[in-house]
């Protein structure tokens, strides 16, 4: 064990250091950011996860899908009424639902939804499934728009405050955190961090197992993913349900942070927007998937806001317009630099040394150096699989 | 679930046709249990619609494949596959920027059997499967000589520990019946021999039964204890290796007519 602490490169060390740093300061930020920024992290922490989501199917498993705004749509909706107000002064009623149980159940609903879908989905793939998942994105539009009783029809509907067990994340009680009033979005801020670490986690589990590699070898070669034992569409099926619960919850969390829901929210736009997020941020990783999530959420606000310091912006062209430019320049700056996406600009920060038994010599070319004929046939014994 | 041991194949009668063209006609042989059996033929015999056929890739028109006395043809691939039928591809058919190991434990998949959920939730027992069976990937990468590889991505291997790769991916399905086509595709000399051994100590170190698919004929006068020669198609003999090699229909069909004697330098080593 020390001889390998020695052997610690020195930049995992200081990766490390500012890993460690990085997650101080978010956990710190609360004390010294203003609201605009604790609501726009809060935003990308929720935007990130849906992103994971998607990244899981397209990203890892392949499946081009359009629908993730649909899914959102799904989850936004279960949570705003089940959690809803039984008898608002305005707008639609609600179940008054305790919060958490609300947002639990938009997981879960907008999980049962994509099962219920992967039918077809699994039988589809490439383009085809790309196609066949807009319809969900119209079929959604539509019952957002006529289901007026549970999603508030065109206006939308508001969406409650979360609460978990009597804490509000609101500014209703007040709440001291070394001097600093802590209201909405401070709490919501840890929130957020809180469900993407535990979501980012689930999903680096989940793509470093059993069913993560059979969703990488569907991807790049399926005849040899079936042939190898892996049922591909149970395999899409999986990639598909994970998917829509991420999305389900980060619906819930878009809910959540707007405060209310409406159908322009859920539009074809937004899937498009996803699939920006996986593909600067790097297909089929959990890092790309927040660099991704965070930067498409962020860069339009940011140069909203601050693009007046650039010469021409507000005079010559509109803040909204040059956050539109900026945007389309930075995905293109970014898959023409790097076609891996920031994680992969982030990994080669982070990359280790090559592996020690990679530099010593060994003849690789002439094949089989190491093994010793087993003239014994004990070497390898037949083992029964382990269950 | 006791161990299992190498398991015969039996082939009746088995047809394919794509439109008017029959890739298989009427094809019948049987491999016995414990057997390196070769298939050879010219190219477009119909010698990897064979393997499509038993891997249920493709579903005959007309005919039976039976492991150990059980159809097969109904099944789809990963049933197959999960009856103990592990099979290797002409070209590497993995996925490049997987490590090693990550590609040798897609042939555990099946035998895997933590959920979605408990991979997620990180529960000991889906992390214990996923520790002994990266135990037992290292056993098998050590016999092919690939355990000092195991963390590298696959394509920074040379192409002939690439098909190693995929051979040892398919012999960690602890199959009954390995299935290899042309394993030898593209190695030079010594890598060949590399490749018999591996396949003859397999063979016994395992209990299988081994079906070959080789262009190579030094490496399937070799190894082979029982040969089956498709040509268009159809099977046109199967023997010993003597046997089919002093077979005047094969001479003619696979190397023309009076072209024999290129087979018998083929097995000079």
């Amino acid at each position: 064990m020390s001889d390998r602490l020695q052997k610690w490169d020195s930049r995992l060390l200081v990766t490390r250091a500012l890993a460690v740093l990085g997650v101080l300061l978010l956990l710190v930020a609360p004390l010294y950011l203003e609201e605009f920024w604790l609501r726009l992290g809060f935003t990308a922490c929720g935007a990130a996860i849906g992103a994971l989501g998607l990244n899981i199917l397209t990203g890892a498993a392949g499946q081009l899908s359009l629908a993730h705004a649909f899914f959102l749509a799904v989850g936004a909706v279960t949570y705003s009424w089940l959690a809803g107000d039984p008898d608002p002064a305005i707008g639609p009623t609600g179940l008054g639902w305790p919060p958490v149980v609300a947002m639990a159940m938009a997981i879960v609903v907008t999980a049962a939804v994509g099962l219920l879908v992967s039918p077809i989905s699994s039988r589809l793939s490439g383009l085809y499934l790309g196609i066949a998942s807009l319809a969900l994105v119209f079929i959604g539009q539509h019952l957002l728009a006529t289901l007026s009783g549970i999603t508030g029809g065109f206006q939308g509907r508001s969406a409650p405050t979360f609460s978990v067990f009597g804490f509000e994340f609101s500014n209703q009680s007040e709440l001291l955190v070394l001097g600093v009033p802590f209201g909405r979005y401070e709490r919501l801020w840890y929130l957020g961090l809180l469900l993407l670490a535990v979501s980012a986690w689930a999903g680096r589990n989940l793509l470093k197992s059993r069913h993560g590699r059979a969703f990488r070898m569907i991807r790049d070669k399926e005849l040899a993913a079936a042939v190898s034992g892996i049922s591909v569409r149970r395999g899409k099926q999986n990639a598909f349900v994970v998917s829509s619960a991420l999305a389900g919850l980060s619906g819930a969390l878009f809910a959540i942070a707007i405060g209310s829901i409406a159908p322009v929210s859920f539009s074809l736009d937004v899937s498009i927007q996803y699939l920006v997020m996986i593909v600067i941020g790097g297909m089929g990783t959990v890092t790309g998937s927040i660099l991704g999530a965070a930067v498409v959420t962020a860069l339009p606000i940011l140069t909203q806001r601050y693009g007046g310091v650039f010469p021409l912006v507000g005079d010559v062209v509109s803040p909204a317009a040059a956050a539109r430019y900026l945007y389309g320049g930075a995905l293109i700056a970014v898959l023409m630099l790097q076609p891996r996406g920031l994680a992969a600009v982030a990994g080669l920060v982070r990359r280790r040394a090559p592996s020690n038994s990679a530099s010593e010599a060994r003849p690789i070319a002439g094949g089989r150096a190491p093994v010793d004929p087993p003239t014994d046939t004990d070497a390898l014994e037949r083992k029964a699989p382990i269950t | 679930m006791s161990p299992q041991t190498a398991a015969p194949l039996d082939i009746e009668g088995v047809t394919v046709a794509f439109g008017a063209v029959k890739a298989l006609d009427d094809v019948s042989f049987s491999v016995q249990s414990g057997h390196v059996h070769g298939v050879i033929g010219p190219n477009g015999a119909g010698k990897s619609s064979l393997f499509n056929v038993i891997s249920g890739v493709y579903r005959p028109s007309a005919g039976e494949v039976r492991l150990d006395g059980m159809a097969l043809t109904k099944l789809r691939p990963h049933e197959v596959a999960g009856l103990g039928i592990g099979r290797s591809f002409q070209n590497v058919d993995l996925a490049g920027e997987e490590s090693v190991l990550e590609s040798l434990l897609v042939g555990r998949h099946d035998l895997m059997r933590s959920g979605v959920t408990a991979v997620m939730l990180g529960l000991p027992r889906a992390r214990r499967e996923e520790r002994e069976h990266k135990a037992r990937v290292t056993e098998i990468a050590d016999f092919f000589g690939l355990a000092d590889h195991l963390d590298r991505p696959l394509h920074e291997l040379p192409y002939g520990q690439q098909k190693l790769v995929d051979v040892a991916r398919a012999v960690c399905m602890e199959p009954r019946l390995l299935m290899l086509d042309e394993p030898a595709a593209g190695l030079d000399e010594a890598e060949t021999d590399t490749i018999s051994e591996i396949i003859l100590d397999l063979r016994s170190a395992l209990d299988l039964t081994v079906l070959l698919i080789e262009h190579d004929m030094g490496m399937v006068m070799k190894i082979c204890d029982h040969l089956t020669v498709l040509d268009f198609g159809r099977r046109i003999s199967d023997g010993t290796p003597s046997a089919v090699q002093s077979d005047p229909a094969v001479a003619s069909a696979y190397l023309g007519t009076g072209e024999a004697a290129e087979i018998e330098t083929g097995t000079a080593p």
